[in-house]
Parts: structure tokens; C-alpha cells; sequence
């Protein structure tokens, strides 16, 4: 009798021992757009090589959705409604930190581990000395030329010895007064709703609407700066406002001599605009001043964990494995054009490749070369409103002629009354 | 003169089906067909791609069918519930019917935004967050069909009615065999109207989906309309997906719809 | 009318249970989102914060004048539409057939419109490369306010005409001939007509079209979301959208629902001062 028992409870213990313990992970994803495909990826090779009962369902929302079901799961306050793993924007990320910080899964990666990242995605996950998300992806700013109407030498001398902001716009009067067939810019966006070039220019110095600590940069000496260079580029006819959407199909058309934009814009055009392909190269931004660096970073994603899932060691386990694997972010970066963040990344073999699409340039390697120097910029809570402000003293200052300071004053004084409240 | 008339007309049906056509075209095109300026106005090649660029990231046919469902479901339950209290408060006196027909009435201006939150609480409260029921049971009620119901019930002859109880049949018996038969085609319609309804229902699914097992057709365009995405062939092959079946329904039903001689 | 009492109340019972739970409450809870904030651990009273805070929000009182402007264009642009068609289908006979097609816009979502227009008219566009062969110039619609309301009117009315023109048609079919005969015995035109006869006799319809018409301005959120983003400037920002983007965007749930009722409060006192009686919306004659 004793025995029978004691068989029992010996199986009893073997069978809860292997119940627990090997519960397959199973998660939830939630990403947009060509972060799908990646992260698809990314479960498949987390599958290969290290955990074969893995399993995780990517899910594509658009970004704005996302933000919806953050809000309303923040407001009913039922977390577990959120998935595992979520992809988040970094102009998004302080300020859904400030809204709930309790969901956010904080990371342990100290020392090493955090400088393999570009130092700029670290300073911006790291909130109250706590990293909150891992970094995933980066959008570094850059130009691209369309070399059929540049005049090559320039172009020669741009790649070798950089330029400035000054020569940009000198530059640009060049190429519109040497290419007068059709409407030509050197930049185009649309500039009542978006704050690109002034973003990109404050950027480089580090600044965009508030510091880490939540105090006003507009209106400040760079901000003067920037704004007038704006508009002088503006006035000038150096720069172009059109619908949104347009400046793509006006840059296959051959309108455009040097966009900028992030990263991805590579990726867009090849596909809609594959018979202008060796017709581009990138070129980098201009800087401030001569010796400045013009290394700039106007956006990236991280992946945060959900705090209040069930299964967060499972979702952090992947999370870190996967942003800290070079291989795997380089697959996704030839799928999706997502730039990576990981310094690891850019030693790969694929960096080294020339594009034809670029005339053969080692783009990659042009973009990878000096990203680890861009300063950090920084996106409150108040971002939302930040913007909005901005845009309406941009749109002020540019169409309606108004006085930069004054604007750019009143704009921060704005900011700074919705940040009293 | 007429025939001005007849042309004009044309015109502006050719103009009102306008956004159909583009559609059609479009789900054909590639991603930056609607962007270019110099595009052709005819379909393209790349219906197979943009199809696939949905299969390959959706469970498109469970998507599908969860949209049906849900839909059905709505229309039938909510064409019960709100056809029996129309009918009610047309036909028949009681108390606090005024107070009633107040309520119900003002309730038009409840927009869904405002609401919003407290509409997801209460959803949670009930503990269906989430799930396939809480997608169908908080619209149930749709007052705009209310009040159609409401004006459909005049057309019922209460001298009928008053004539099947003489006869001893019991109330219920008199909404069934009498009331009923007279506006069944229209509120067959109004079955109709309410699919539609819910089918095109984006805002509250949206927030409540999470794992995917109960993703809806609004959602899906939702997330391949996104600014940020450069996939407008395939939102023009979702959204024609998402139209096509209301339309045949509706073509299959306008017969019962449309009958003008006798009032809407 | 009958003895039965219970009949009437066990078929409403359904209807009134779930418009207690999907009407009634929502706007309990927002009531008490808008007066405590239980964000803070406080719960303090905002109440009169958020009625503070509402009187200096320029941004809402704009989006007052917003929604009242798309309003206004939306329903001249409507009556336009509805008379011209009418005019137009006075001789044809099949107009089941022409009132389907009229009608299939309505089935698709305002989503799907928004999305469209995005495409449609941008400067380079469709829509503005027509104009320019008519016309010979090009619309900046979304970068000028007027334009982008006017678009969103557009948008709006592309989804809801057909119902409309159904209900005026119907409502034609109920004027006695003999006042058109008159009419036009003493020598008057279609606009006459128009005027003398069609208006006046279908009032009740009109005023009704204008009401259900309010009711969509109230509510019209996924056009302005979708299409303009509330550009240029702010100026489509409309209330219901505001709501929303108070409450999504930045987070201020206390906030939105104050404005979400005081949006309630609005609609409210347009239908009591129409229908002060609390009778019904419109009546069948």
C-alpha cells in the first residue's frame, strides 16, 4: 500500500514538473506595415535557432490603431487586452511611457550590451534610468540625389568634403536655373503639415521641440536658425510645398534633385520607380558648418514588452534575442528597408553591397558610416500637441510671411502653457 | 429638352458610381498608381500581387467570415428587437409611452465618438470585451431603423387589427398573420440596412480586437490604408471585397425595395 | 386601444434593455469620467476645470464654427443635388432603376470615400485635372480651408444623397398634380415650380432632411480623421473629431467626455427647439 502511494506521488511530481515549465510560448505581435513581414521573419529564425515550441501570431494594424487600443486599454485600464510584444515609434514612446509606465517591461541590458546599439536609441529608450523598449529600428536622414540633373563634379565634391546648409541652397539655385524644362526643386514635402527639413536641421544639433527633460528648444538660436533657413530655402524656390503623397511621383518624373528624407524613401521608389533605377545616389546631409557632423536620426521604432502579459519572460527572451541579432536584423532589412540599430549590423556582408538602383554606390556603408554620431532627439508626451503647434506657426511663417521669432515665441509659448497643465 | 434630361441624368450616375469604378481600376494597379499623374485610367496587372500582399499577411477568408457573421447576427437579432418596440410603440398605449418615444427619439444625437469610452466600459463590465458577442450585441440598437420601423407600422390598419381581435385572435397572433405580411418587404429592408450597418462597423471592433481570432473586414482596411503603408492596391482590392457582397444583396433585394407607388 | 397591457411592454422589454446598457450607461459613464478624474489618485473634482479649460479652448469653439461652415456648404450642396436630380427624373419612367444606382453610393462606409478623395484630389489629381480642362485652373483643396470643407461636404454627401433623393421623390409623389397644372397654365417655369409648388408642399420632408442632416454634422468624425487630418490650420477639425482627439491623442479622457456631453447637450437643445413638444422626428402625412 505504502509503495502504490508512493508511486503515486512520485508520478504526480513527474507529471506536474513536465506540465510546468513547457508551456509552449505563445505570443502576440502587433506591428504596421513592412514590420510584418519582418517580424514574420524574425519568429521563424527565433523558431530555428533557439526554441522550436516558440510560436507568435504578427499582426498588422496601422499605426493610428495602435495608438487607439493603447489609449482605450490605458483608460479601461485591461492591459491583457494589449499584445506581447508591440512595435512603437519613438515619437510615441516617452509619451505612452509617461501614460503608463506600468506596462512597460523594463530591459537589463547594462553596459556592453547597451553600447552595441547606435548610442542615440539608447539615450531615447532610457527613461528614468530604466530601458523600457529595445531598439529596433532607426530613419536616418538622407539625400537623395537624382543625378541626371546634377552637374557630376558637385556631386563629386559633395561626397568627398560634405557641405553646408549655406550650399545647399546655393547648390539648388544652380540646378533649377541649369534645368528649366519643367518645374524643378531641390526638396519637396508638403509644408503646411509637415515638419521635415526643420526637424532634420534641428536634429543635428540634438534638438527638436523639448529636451529630455522637458524643456522648450523652440525658439531658441537653433531653433531661429533652422526656421530660417526654412524659409529662405522656401522663398528661394529651393524647396517645393505640394500635396502629400506627390513628391514620389514627382521624383520618378525627374522633378526632384535632392529629397530629404529617412531611409526608407530608398526602398519606396526602387519599387515605383524601377526605370529610373542607377539614375540615384545618396548623399549626406548637409551640416551646419564645415567640421560639423551631418549625422541625423528623425525617427526609429523599438519593441516593447507588455508587463501584464502572461507570458513576458517568453516575450522578452525573444525581444532582446532578436534585436541583438545582426543576422536576423539584416534579414529584415532586406525585407522590409527598416535600418537597423544595432552597430553589430553594419560589420555584416550585406552593408558592403553595391546597389545599382544608387549608380553602384555602397549606399548601405555611406548611411552605416557615420549614424553612431547623430545626437539624440527626444519626443514628450506633449509631442502631439508640440506638433501641431509647430506646424501651425510653419505654416504662418512660410505662407502668410510672418515674423520667424515672433511666431517661433508664441509657438513656445504655447507648448510651455500645455505643458503647465 | 428630354434628352438633355436622359444625358445629364447619365452624367451623374456615371459620376455618383465614380468612386466604384476607381476602385475596381485601382485594385488592379500597383501601389502608386493613385499617386501618379500621368496614370491610365484602365485595370492593370497586379490584381494577383495585391491579392496576395493580403493573403500573405491575413487570414483574409477567416476575416471574411467573421465580418458575415458578425453582420448576420446583428441584423437578425437587432430586426427583432427593434422592429417588436417600434411596433409596440406605434400600435399600442401604455404608460409612460411619451417619456418613452423622448428618450428614443433624442437618442439620435448620441454620436458614437462621445461615447466612445463609455461604451467600452460597459462592454467590459459585461465581460465581452473582446469576444465575437461584444462585436454584435452593444448594436442591437439603431435608432435611424427605429424610426423607419416606427413610420412603416402607420401603414398597418389598426381597423384590421381591430378586426382580427374580434375575432379572438390573440395580439401575438395579430403581428404575425396581419401586421407583419403588410411591411415584411421593407422590413426586410430594414434587415438589410442593418447588415450593412454593422458590416461596415470600424471603431469599437477595432479597439477590442487583440489576438486576431476575431479581426473584421473595416479593421483589415483599417491596417492596409495606413498612411504610413504604401499598399492602396491592395486597400482598393479589400475595399471591393468588403462592397461587393452588400451590393449584390442589395441588387437582389432593390425589387422589394423600391416600390415608389406606395410610400417609403 | 386593446386590454392587453402586458404585450406592448414584453416587446419593448428587449429594446429598452439594450438601451439602457448601450445608451443610457455609456452616458452615465462618461458623466463621471468628465466630473472626477481617476486618473489621479485623488480623484479630483474636474468638473469646473474642464468647464474652465472649455471656454478657453480656442481650438473647440473653432471646431464649432468648422462644423457649422462643412454644415452649410453640405447642405446647400445637398438641396442642389436633390432638386436637380428630382428635376431630371420627372420624365423618366424606370426610376426603380435610377434610384439603385443612386442609392448603391450609401452602402460604403465614409471610410472608404475618405480614402478615395485622398487620391482624388490631391492638386495633381483626378478630379483637379478635370477641372482644369473645364475650367482651365487648379484647386489647391487641401491646402486652403475652404476647399478642404468643401471636400469633406463632398465626401459627406456622396455617402448619404441617395437616401436622400429617395425621400424627396417620394415625398414629390404626394403633391397633387393639379397644383403643377396651374402652374404651368399661368405660364411658369421650372423654377417657379420649384418655388411655388414643390417646396411648400414638401416642407415637413425638407425640414426633416435638414435635421437628419445636423445629426450627421454632430456625429462626422471619419471623414475629417481620414481625409484632412483637420488641415489645413485646423480648420476641419469638427466636434466630434475634437472629441476624439482630445481623448486619443492626448489622453485627456476627463476632457473629451465633458465635450462629448456638452456635444450631447448641443443636439439636445436643437431637437427640443425644433420639436418642443417631444413629439416625433418627422410624421408621415
Amino acid at each position: 500500500m505504502k509503495k502504490l502511494i508512493l508511486l503515486f506521488v512520485f508520478a504526480g511530481i513527474i507529471f506536474s514538473l513536465s506540465a510546468c515549465g513547457s508551456e509552449p510560448v505563445d505570443l502576440t505581435i502587433w506591428a504596421w506595415n513592412r514590420n510584418v513581414d519582418i517580424l514574420i521573419d524574425a519568429v521563424e529564425r527565433y523558431k530555428e535557432e533557439v526554441d522550436s515550441e516558440f510560436n507568435a501570431t504578427v499582426l498588422s494594424f496601422s499605426q493610428g490603431d495602435i495608438d487607439t487600443k493603447f489609449m482605450a486599454a490605458k483608460e479601461l485600464n485591461n492591459p491583457e487586452t494589449m499584445a506581447d510584444v508591440i512595435l512603437v515609434d519613438s515619437m510615441k514612446l516617452r509619451g505612452y511611457y509617461d501614460m503608463w509606465p506600468e506596462i512597460f517591461e523594463t530591459f537589463d541590458i547594462s553596459g556592453d550590451a547597451a553600447e552595441k546599439f547606435v548610442s542615440s536609441t539608447i539615450e531615447v529608450a532610457t527613461i528614468n534610468n530604466k530601458l523600457v523598449a529595445m531598439p529596433y529600428g532607426i530613419a536616418p536622414t538622407y539625400v537623395f540625389a537624382y543625378k541626371p540633373l546634377w552637374d557630376t563634379n558637385v556631386i563629386n565634391d559633395i561626397l568627398e568634403n560634405g557641405w553646408t546648409w549655406d550650399e545647399y541652397k546655393t547648390v539648388g539655385l544652380d540646378i533649377i536655373s541649369n534645368n528649366t524644362d519643367k518645374d524643378v526643386f531641390m526638396t519637396a514635402y508638403n509644408m503646411r503639415g509637415d515638419d521635415r527639413l526643420y526637424r532634420t536641421m534641428t536634429s543635428q544639433k540634438g534638438e527638436w521641440f523639448m529636451s529630455r527633460d522637458i524643456e522648450v528648444q523652440v525658439g531658441n538660436s537653433n531653433s531661429l536658425q533652422a526656421m530660417s533657413w526654412v524659409k529662405d530655402l522656401y522663398d528661394s524656390g529651393v524647396v517645393g510645398h505640394i500635396d502629400t503623397g506627390d513628391y514620389k511621383s514627382m521624383m520618378i518624373n525627374g522633378q526632384i534633385a535632392a529629397q530629404i528624407q529617412g531611409f526608407f524613401l530608398g526602398g519606396q521608389i526602387k519599387s515605383i520607380g524601377e526605370d529610373t533605377s542607377g539614375d540615384w545616389i545618396l548623399l549626406p546631409l548637409p551640416s551646419w558648418d564645415e567640421n560639423e557632423s551631418s549625422a541625423s536620426i528623425t525617427g526609429g521604432s523599438y519593441l516593447y514588452v507588455n508587463a501584464f502579459s502572461d507570458q513576458t519572460k517568453g516575450a522578452k527572451e525573444f525581444t532582446e534575442w532578436y534585436t541583438l541579432n545582426a543576422d536576423a536584423l539584416v534579414s529584415g532589412l532586406e525585407i522590409g528597408g527598416i535600418f537597423p540599430a544595432l552597430l553589430d549590423a553594419y560589420e555584416h556582408e550585406y552593408f558592403k553591397q553595391e546597389d545599382a538602383f544608387f549608380g553602384n554606390q555602397k549606399y548601405l556603408e555611406q548611411v552605416a558610416s557615420n549614424i553612431h554620431e547623430a545626437p539624440a532627439i527626444f519626443a514628450s508626451k506633449y509631442n502631439a500637441y508640440n506638433y501641431n503647434q509647430y506646424i501651425l506657426g510653419q505654416e504662418d511663417i512660410l505662407f502668410n510671411d510672418a515674423s520667424i521669432q515672433d511666431t517661433l515665441n508664441e509657438v513656445k509659448a504655447s507648448i510651455l502653457e500645455n505643458a503647465q497643465e | 429638352m428630354k434628352l438633355i434630361k436622359k444625358i445629364l441624368l447619365m452624367i451623374v450616375i456615371f459620376i455618383m458610381l465614380y468612386p466604384f469604378i476607381y476602385i475596381t481600376i485601382g485594385m488592379t494597379q500597383d501601389a502608386g498608381w493613385a499617386f501618379r499623374n500621368d496614370t491610365e485610367y484602365w485595370f492593370g496587372d497586379q490584381f494577383k500581387n495585391n491579392l496576395f500582399y493580403i493573403t500573405a499577411h491575413f487570414d483574409f477568408l477567416r476575416i471574411i467570415m467573421n465580418s458575415l457573421i458578425v453582420a448576420l447576427s446583428t441584423a437578425m437579432i437587432s430586426t427583432i428587437v427593434v422592429f417588436l418596440a417600434a411596433y409596440a410603440v406605434n400600435k399600442y398605449e401604455f404608460k409612460y409611452k411619451r417619456l418613452l418615444l423622448m428618450f428614443f427619439a433624442t437618442s439620435i444625437f448620441i454620436p458614437q465618438s462621445s461615447i466612445l469610452i463609455g461604451n467600452l466600459k460597459t462592454i467590459s463590465y459585461l465581460g465581452i470585451y473582446g469576444s465575437i458577442v461584444g462585436i454584435i450585441i452593444p448594436f442591437i440598437i439603431n435608432i435611424r431603423v427605429y424610426v423607419y420601423l416606427y413610420q412603416l407600422c402607420f401603414y398597418v390598419s389598426n381597423d384590421l387589427m381591430e378586426a382580427g381581435r374580434i375575432d379572438g385572435a390573440t395580439e401575438f397572433k395579430i403581428m404575425k398573420d396581419i401586421s407583419i405580411p403588410v411591411i415584411k418587404d421593407k422590413i426586410i429592408f430594414s434587415f438589410f440596412m442593418l447588415f450593412v450597418s454593422s458590416w461596415n462597423n470600424f471603431l469599437i471592433p477595432m479597439i477590442m480586437i487583440s489576438k486576431g481570432k476575431n479581426y473584421t473586414l473595416p479593421v483589415l482596411i483599417s491596417s492596409l490604408a495606413d498612411p504610413l503603408s504604401y499598399n492602396t492596391g491592395s486597400t482598393f482590392l479589400a475595399l471591393s471585397i468588403s462592397i461587393l457582397p452588400l451590393i449584390i444583396l442589395f441588387v437582389l433585394l432593390s425589387k422589394k425595395i423600391f416600390e415608389i407607388d406606395s410610400k417609403y | 386601444m386593446h386590454k392587453n397591457k402586458y404585450f406592448p411592454l414584453l416587446l419593448i422589454t428587449p429594446f429598452i434593455i439594450f438601451f439602457v446598457l448601450f445608451r443610457l450607461l455609456p452616458i452615465l459613464f462618461t458623466a463621471i469620467t468628465s466630473v472626477v478624474d481617476f486618473n489621479n489618485a485623488d480623484m479630483n473634482l474636474v468638473f469646473f476645470d474642464n468647464i474652465k479649460s472649455m471656454i478657453n479652448d480656442n481650438v473647440f469653439w473653432k471646431s464649432i464654427i468648422n462644423t457649422l461652415l462643412i454644415f452649410i456648404f453640405y447642405i446647400i450642396i445637398k438641396f442642389l443635388f436633390i432638386f436637380f436630380i428630382a428635376n431630371l427624373l420627372e420624365d423618366v419612367r424606370r426610376k426603380r432603376l435610377v434610384l439603385l444606382f443612386l442609392y448603391l453610393p450609401t452602402l460604403v462606409g465614409l471610410f472608404a470615400y475618405a480614402i478615395i478623395f485622398k487620391y482624388v484630389f490631391t492638386y495633381q489629381g483626378v478630379i483637379n485635372n478635370f477641372i482644369e480642362m473645364t475650367f482651365g485652373f487648379r484647386i489647391d483643396w487641401f491646402g486652403s480651408s475652404l476647399g478642404s470643407r468643401i471636400m469633406i461636404s463632398i465626401a459627406t454627401l456622396w455617402g448619404s444623397a441617395g437616401f436622400y433623393v429617395l425621400i424627396y421623390i417620394n415625398a414629390l409623389k404626394n403633391i397633387p398634380k393639379s397644383y403643377e397644372e396651374v402652374l404651368i397654365l399661368n405660364g411658369g417655369n421650372t423654377i417657379d415650380r420649384l418655388r411655388f409648388v414643390q417646396i411648400p408642399l414638401t416642407l415637413p420632408v425638407l425640414k426633416t432632411i435638414v435635421f437628419l442632416s445636423v445629426v450627421e454634422m454632430i456625429a462626422l468624425i471619419e471623414i475629417p480623421m481620414n481625409l484632412t487630418l483637420g488641415n489645413p490650420n485646423q480648420s476641419t477639425i469638427t466636434l466630434s473629431y475634437y472629441v476624439y482627439i482630445q481623448a486619443i491623442q492626448y489622453g485627456n479622457f476627463s476632457y473629451a467626455a465633458m465635450l462629448g456631453l456638452v456635444i450631447m447637450i448641443i443636439g439636445f437643445i436643437f431637437y427640443f427647439v425644433r420639436k418642443p413638444k417631444g413629439e416625433f422626428i418627422y410624421e408621415v402625412n
